[in-house]
């Protein structure tokens, strides 16, 4: 009785670690987000004089406010546009090619099909920096540069082998004798897997969807050397642009990337059954 | 009306043979099951039947016409699997109507079956659930309520009890076979529980090694195994073998030679100069008989069963059981004389395992 006790309380002081480690820069940036600039250059934890004026510099640029950083505020709407269009393109291409792979991979008995699992896993281990100068030369030869082509593309290169690695392994999870079931009630090979396959299948296609998206999403390194205009910059690289400007706005980079990380979160916080159930449920399954 | 053949099928991965120029011919309404150890071949069977895996060759006809090349989803077989294989998103509601509706069945209709299937199976009050809801038990169930719903021509069960627990696995074979006697269709049954087939068929198909072994009613598969692997295979406990020679110069009327005893034999199929293997079931063992006894063992396990005790016994340095009344006073360590029934014991050819008794069927 009293061992349960010290375990739990064991238990729940770990948790807290974790949870102050994971939290602890985020809600530094969020406070410091709600501060004025010379607040936040002295380093407090709690404002004293909380403002939403860096809010409203991107939300309504129009309105004044601070002049530093007003021009990358206001191109603040054009760069979500971007990079929504990019995350969304990523996930679509991980799901379309990566349940095809993976279907084939956990169904299919073939020659190789180990290798290639492995080259998968061995791709990941590539660090981006390594890759990013051969790839740039590639997307510049292919004109495909500020393009959103070549974000979507670098970033399916990366997402895609951890896409087919938890989705094979979560076809797997599948029985086989359903299909077979599907059969013999009547459906074709294609029936058998819309109507019971990809149904079944379908927390962790939303795991992996999810994933892929926010990968992308927040991507930075590849994003910033494939793009340099505002028709293809996703926010990532916007929020960064503010390096540039004479005086760091550091409240305003904060706000930026509240703004940016938040539809992230509120995905996974709307969608986390499936993000547990498909990726966690792969890897235990 | 399905009767089911099966033309020289043969099934391969590579050099593995699954199965063996399998050839099988099951009869209109009849409870036929595939029996054999696992990797015998007997699911790769039903699923070929099934249309689920194409045999290498091979042809498999439905009365008349060859199906060989028809897929499963018109081939009008309803399958039961051992995992259930129950719709995991959907309700019971609308596993058993899956069938119905991908064969467009009219609404109504697929309404009235669908309450008469559960109803049938005692699970109407469970039609709103999903299957992760149910007992193992219930999920037999709306399997089985999704297979008679259809009507389909032909049932195959893929050893459909073996996840049940002991009790209910009991409860359900009978409710099997009277839903057989009720549908009045041709069910192929496969399972590697020898007595399960012996309870649940009209006729048995041992299969081992992808090779059908014997084709019969259980009463012919357990009287009159055609070989070695039958007679071990079928019946709990097992038959119990020695290995000893022959003697004697004419064929009807020779006696077999084991260590320590010798046995008379009902007329031999053939002679042979080669060993041999006689077989003999628990039952057939006579204790402390009345006539001459053959030899004396020594008791070395009792197993009281309640109904029946079962003695392990040694002679010789080989060990074999006996069956004998509850109320016999043998213990551990007591010198029982026994004799071995000569009408009922079973003689075979040790390196090919065929039978040598006379009347036996020999078809491996």
């Amino acid at each position: 009785m009293k061992s349960t006790i010290i375990k739990r309380i064991i238990l729940y002081v770990l948790v807290l670690v974790a949870l102050l480690y994971i939290v602890t820069p985020f809600a530094w940036i969020v406070t410091v987000s709600i501060m004025h600039e010379r607040e936040a250059n002295v380093g407090h934890w709690i404002p004293r004089e909380p403002t939403g004026e860096n809010y409203a510099m991107y939300l309504a640029p129009e309105s004044g406010g601070a002049e530093v950083g007003l021009a990358t505020a206001r191109k603040f709407p054009r760069a979500i546009a971007n990079s929504f269009i990019i995350a969304t393109m990523v996930m679509v291409i991980n799901l379309l090619f990566g349940s095809m792979a993976a279907y084939s991979l956990a169904r299919i008995r073939f020659r190789g099909s180990l290798a290639l699992m492995l080259f998968y896993l061995g791709s990941r281990s590539v660090p981006g920096v390594a890759i990013v100068i051969p790839m740039y030369l590639v997307i510049r030869n292919y004109g495909l540069l500020d393009t959103h082509l070549a974000v979507i593309l670098a970033h399916s290169t990366f997402t895609l082998p951890f896409t087919i690695w938890i989705l094979k392994g979560y076809f797997q999870t599948v029985p086989l004798d359903l299909e077979r079931a599907a059969r013999t009630d009547g459906c074709g090979r294609l029936g058998a897997l819309f109507r019971i396959f990809l149904p079944v299948a379908a927390p962790g296609m939303i795991g992996v969807g999810i994933f892929s998206f926010i990968a992308s999403w927040t991507e930075f390194l590849f994003a910033l050397l494939f793009t340099s205009t505002i028709y293809s910059k996703p926010v990532t690289v916007l929020v960064s642009d503010f390096t540039q400007e004479l005086q760091m706005p550091f409240t305003m980079i904060a706000a930026g990337g509240v703004l940016v990380v938040l539809l992230p979160i509120v995905l996974a916080f709307i969608l986390q059954r499936f993000i547990i159930h498909g990726i966690g449920g792969a890897v235990t399954g | 009306m399905a009767r089911v053949s099966l033309k020289k099928l043969t099934k391969s991965y590579g050099d593995v043979v699954v199965l063996d120029e399998l050839t099988l011919e099951m009869a209109d309404r009849e409870f036929l099951t595939l029996l054999g150890p696992s990797g015998c071949g007997k699911t790769t069977t039903l699923n070929i039947i099934a249309g689920l895996d194409s045999a290498t060759s091979g042809h498999v006809f439905f009365d008349s016409d060859d199906v060989t090349e028809v897929p499963p989803e018109r081939r009008d077989v309803a399958m039961v699997f051992q995992t259930y294989a129950l719709y995991p998103h959907m309700r019971v509601v609308d596993n058993i109507a899956f069938g119905l509706r991908m064969r467009k069945t009219p609404r109504d209709e697929i309404e009235r079956r669908v309450r008469e299937a559960a109803k049938a199976m005692e699970i109407s009050h469970l039609l709103m659930r999903k299957p992760r809801e149910l007992s193992g038990g219930q999920r037999q169930r709306v399997a089985l309520a999704r297979a008679i719903v259809r009507d389909p021509r032909l049932f195959l069960l893929d050893e459909p009890l073996s996840n049940l627990d002991a009790k209910l696995r009991v409860s359900m074979r009978t409710e099997l076979k009277r839903l057989h006697a009720e549908l009045d269709k041709t069910f192929v049954y496969v399972t590697h529980d020898q007595a399960e087939s012996l309870i649940m068929s009209d006729r048995i198909a041992v299969l081992n090694e992808g090779k059908l072994q014997q084709l019969g009613t259980p009463e012919d598969i357990y009287n009159q195994p055609a070989n070695a692997f039958v007679a071990g295979f079928v019946g709990s406990p097992p038959m119990n073998f020695f290995d000893g020679g022959l003697e004697g110069e004419e064929r009807e009327r020779c006696r077999m030679v084991g260590r320590g005893f010798t046995c008379e034999l009902r007329p031999l199929t053939s002679k042979t100069s080669a060993e041999v293997r006689l077989g003999v079931r628990p039952e057939d063992i006579e204790l402390s008989p009345d006539g001459e006894p053959m030899a004396q063992a020594t008791v070395v396990v009792r197993e009281p069963l309640g109904s029946d005790l079962y003695l392990t016994l040694e002679l010789n340095g080989a060990t074999f059981k006996a069956r004998t009344r509850p109320s016999a006073d043998f213990d551990r360590g007591d010198l029982v004389p026994f004799r071995f029934d000569p009408e009922k014991v079973h003689l075979f050819e040790s390196a090919s395992g065929k039978s040598l008794l006379k009347n036996i069927p020999v078809i491996a």
